[in-house]
């Protein structure tokens, strides 16, 4: 078995008298391309915005290749390699679609670089000819492409991505997928989604939340056919 | 806009503008002269104001804080060393080391926007209320007494650096208040230009997706705040020069609130609305003054909320919203 890229350890959220992350030991190997799955409230997102400083844990650890980071900034997760693409498009609405791209080439790459590679990721997502329009005037999907777009462009080492493809028509969530798969070429991947069918696009193995704890991980077909997760995505109780 | 270096007839704009500013006095009265300077002063004090909230979306109600104690300073170093240059930018460092502690408490600590409005609003307010409190003979600062609420008069008169038995008239202060309103203008629109500002943009426009991308926005905004410390420190130095004058009324909530309402009249998205908002509503004021309206300040107030439920964007962006849709119009007809 080798080292985890991400492991978490006995992890821990809650808010009030709710425990929103319940003690969850994750393990992530290099190179994944894993799927969380799970009802709403499951965990999932607060467990993204633990792993990326947008949310300090309550107690437990956060390890990135061995290191502690579960205390650490956002911007220090940020450049030790950890992109996220959060739930809602989170982008500079205000400012022009190629200045959002270039913000975030300019930190990694710095600014002689940032322009050119800027250009090059627009060509990639097919948005070249709205390089000049604000972001918050481009539909739901092309926003999420935007954003997604800026986490590559940082070179991450794990991409989180938060529901990618919603709200997007079939087509688009095709070629998320395909966006998805090729990112997973350099980095690791977790992904957060509800539609199954996107899953099994691009899934070699499914972690499952429920109530803030993992209830099961394995393959996509074997999840699939556990009557432990279908109990808890058909709201039925054990036994009845 | 933001990223974008200036086109070749903004830069033929601000040297139009140059030529005009540096040509007018010689066709302006002294009254005239001095009505203007203290428009281009306070409206450095707007610009550092207006570049906070507009460009790094932080809402400081305070900066009169930063103007008092430029001008409190300048005033104080000036009449105890006699010599005027150096007084000039002690005041302004000190102004950047105070606004560099405030800033520094208030960013780095997280508050959320509209406590760092609060903030620096109680802010000037303390700075005013100690200054009225030293009336007393025993708040003196080397040889000079802080006279509490009457202020300290005798403020010195710039000397020349290379010739300091020469003193600064009222068109010296005309040129140097235009100059340094233009290279503070210039300083900052290039700045937005810069990888600094574009990321400051940044920050206005989402802090969260900054530092996700790893960018610390707690510098870049602490850097912002000081050097907004450092201009606004700029005009109340200007402001002691032009009048011989400083009072705790540089500190008032009267004048902050009045900074902000230049910057909302102007429009805070573009640099030049700051400008340009201090003008009109000083000359409004001044006219107002003359026309016998009685309350001045309750016509003020009047204008400012027609401003901010009509023309929430400010004179300048409306006006250039106004262009592009008659521009529309006028396209459309002729297609």
């Amino acid at each position: 078995m080798t080292a985890p890229i991400l492991e978490t350890r006995a992890l821990e959220k809650r808010f009030g008298g709710v425990r929103a992350i319940a003690g969850v030991d994750f393990r992530l190997e290099p190179g994944e391309l894993r799927c969380l799955i799970g009802p709403n409230g499951a965990g999932k997102s607060t467990f993204f915005k633990m792993v990326t400083g947008q949310i300090p844990p309550t107690s437990g650890s956060i390890l990135f290749q061995g290191t502690d980071i579960s205390r650490a900034e956002k911007h220090e997760i940020g450049r030790l390699g950890i992109g996220i693409k959060n739930q809602v498009p989170d982008v500079f609405n205000g400012v022009a679609l190629r200045e959002n791209l270039w913000l975030a080439a300019r930190f990694a790459h710095g600014a002689a670089k940032a322009g050119t590679l800027a250009d090059a990721m627009m060509e990639r997502l097919e948005l070249s000819s709205l390089a000049n329009r604000p972001v918050g005037e481009l539909s739901h999907g092309q926003r999420q492409w935007v954003e997604i777009g800026m986490v590559i462009l940082r070179d991450p080492k794990i991409v989180l991505l938060d529901e990618p493809s919603a709200g997007m028509s079939i087509d688009e969530t095709n070629r998320t997928a395909a966006l998805i798969r090729e990112v997973n070429r350099t980095a690791t991947v977790v992904v957060v989604e509800h539609d199954m069918q996107f899953i099994r696009q691009i899934a070699t193995k499914v972690t499952v939340f429920h109530q803030g704890s993992i209830l099961a991980e394995d393959s996509f077909d074997r999840i699939m056919t556990d009557q432990r997760v279908r109990d808890v995505y058909l709201g039925r109780h054990g036994g009845a | 806009m933001a990223g974008e270096r200036p086109a070749w007839w903004w830069w033929a704009s601000i040297g139009t503008a140059l030529v005009v500013l540096m040509a007018a006095p010689s066709y302006l009265d002294i009254a005239d002269q001095l009505d203007i300077s203290i428009i281009f002063i306070l409206a450095l004090l707007a610009l550092s104001m207006g570049f906070l909230w507009g460009q790094g979306g932080m809402l400081s109600f305070g900066q009169t804080a930063f103007f008092g104690l430029g001008g409190y300073s300048y005033a104080v170093l000036a009449l105890n060393t006699g010599e005027t240059t150096s007084a000039f930018f002690i005041a302004i460092a000190l102004s950047m080391a105070f606004a560099l502690a405030v800033g520094y408490f208030m960013i780095y600590g997280r508050i959320s926007d509209i406590y760092l409005s609060v903030i620096t609003l109680v802010v000037t307010l303390i700075l005013e209320k100690g200054i009225r409190a030293t009336s007393g003979d025993q708040y003196v600062i080397g040889s000079v007494r802080l006279n509490g609420q009457n202020g300290i008069p005798t403020v010195p008169s710039l000397q020349l650096p290379w010739n300091p038995g020469t003193e600064l008239f009222i068109d010296g202060v005309f040129y140097l208040s235009a100059a340094l309103l233009v290279l503070v203008y210039v300083g900052l629109r290039l700045l937005l230009a810069s990888s600094f500002g574009r990321v400051l943009v940044g920050i206005r426009e989402n802090e969260r997706r900054v530092e996700l991308l790893g960018y610390d926005a707690r510098r870049y905004k602490l850097a912002a705040f000081v050097l907004a410390g450092g201009i606004a420190g700029l005009a109340g130095v200007l402001y002691g020069v032009w009048g011989n004058f400083v009072s705790p009324a540089m500190f008032h909530l009267n004048q902050a609130a009045q900074v902000v309402i230049w910057v909302i009249v102007g429009g805070k998205s573009w640099l030049i609305g700051p400008v340009a908002g201090t003008a009109v509503v000083q000359y409004l004021s001044n006219w107002l003054g003359t026309q016998g309206v009685g309350q001045v300040s309750l016509w003020l107030g009047v204008v400012l909320m027609i401003f901010v439920l009509v023309f929430r964007e400010g004179l300048l962006p409306t006006a250039a919203l106004a262009i592009a849709w008659v521009r529309r119009r006028l396209g459309r007809r002729e297609a």
